[in-house]
């Protein structure tokens, strides 16, 4: 994948964190709109909220470690193991959510 | 670019003398950035963990959870405004037009919209700090 694609994602999942993160915040903590948790919707924004934020922080990490070490071989290996780690996260949490909304 | 070109490593992010704001902005998007993905990745474990072994939904534990949570919300909101900011900047939209080179030199691309996007990203953020700490007393019961 490209550079540039990688980055338009990385923004792409930001806005979907913003919008996802807002009500994931607002149904916690504002009593008056707790409703949202009850709806069939709410558990499917938290699994694009999980997936989003994954993605987000895993390619965060890999700009900046990449920097830190540059070079393709080094590159290689912390693209890879940041992948693994986003993957076991996003299985992990996506088990949590399934749990937690009796769903599994 | 080789490692011995980056031999510097992350001690060259403390380096904010001599340039221009922007950078002391790039490393904090960057430390920030770090510190959400501590919580990030904790709390995932932590609530999902918590809840599929003892059925409990997690919730901030007493005064210094609370204020865990109330600082990861200031530099949350810093990661919004200022990643914001990026994004434009990155696609062109508040990037200055380029001028001919002329002493004393200009950064003429980083003056004009980009630098007053720049102070947007502060004071909006130093308003919303505002009322996230007026939250964060009634929070906390002060």
């Amino acid at each position: 994948m490209k550079e540039s694609t990688k980055m338009l994602i990385h923004y792409v999942t930001g806005f979907l964190i913003l919008v996802t993160g807002a009500i994931h915040l607002i149904s916690n903590n504002l009593v008056s709109l707790k409703w949202i948790k009850e709806t069939v919707w709410y558990p499917m924004s938290l699994g694009i909220f999980l997936a989003a934020v994954l993605y987000h922080s895993m390619n965060g990490l890999r700009v900046i470690l990449v920097e830190l070490f540059p070079g393709s071989s080094s590159g290689k290996i912390i693209s890879t193991t940041l992948f693994i780690i986003g993957v076991v996260f996003f299985i992990s949490g996506l088990y949590f959510l399934l749990v937690l909304f009796k769903w599994w | 670019m080789s490692r011995k070109e980056n031999k510097q490593g992350i001690l060259g992010w403390l380096k904010i003398r001599g340039y221009s704001i922007e950078k002391l902005m790039y490393v904090a998007q960057r430390i920030s950035g770090v510190g959400i993905i501590v919580f990030l990745l904790s709390h995932i474990l932590n609530v999902g963990l918590i809840y599929a072994t003892t059925g409990i939904l997690w919730e901030p534990p007493g005064l210094i959870g609370k204020s865990v949570l109330i600082i990861l919300g200031i530099i949350v909101v810093f990661h919004t405004f200022n990643g914001i900011r990026l994004v434009l900047a990155e696609y062109g939209f508040i990037v200055g037009k380029p001028e001919r080179a002329v002493y004393p030199y200009k950064m003429t691309s980083l003056s004009g919209a980009q630098r007053l996007a720049l102070y947007l990203v502060l004071a909006a953020f130093i308003v919303l700090l505002y009322f996230w700490i007026m939250v964060a007393l009634n929070l906390l019961g002060w």
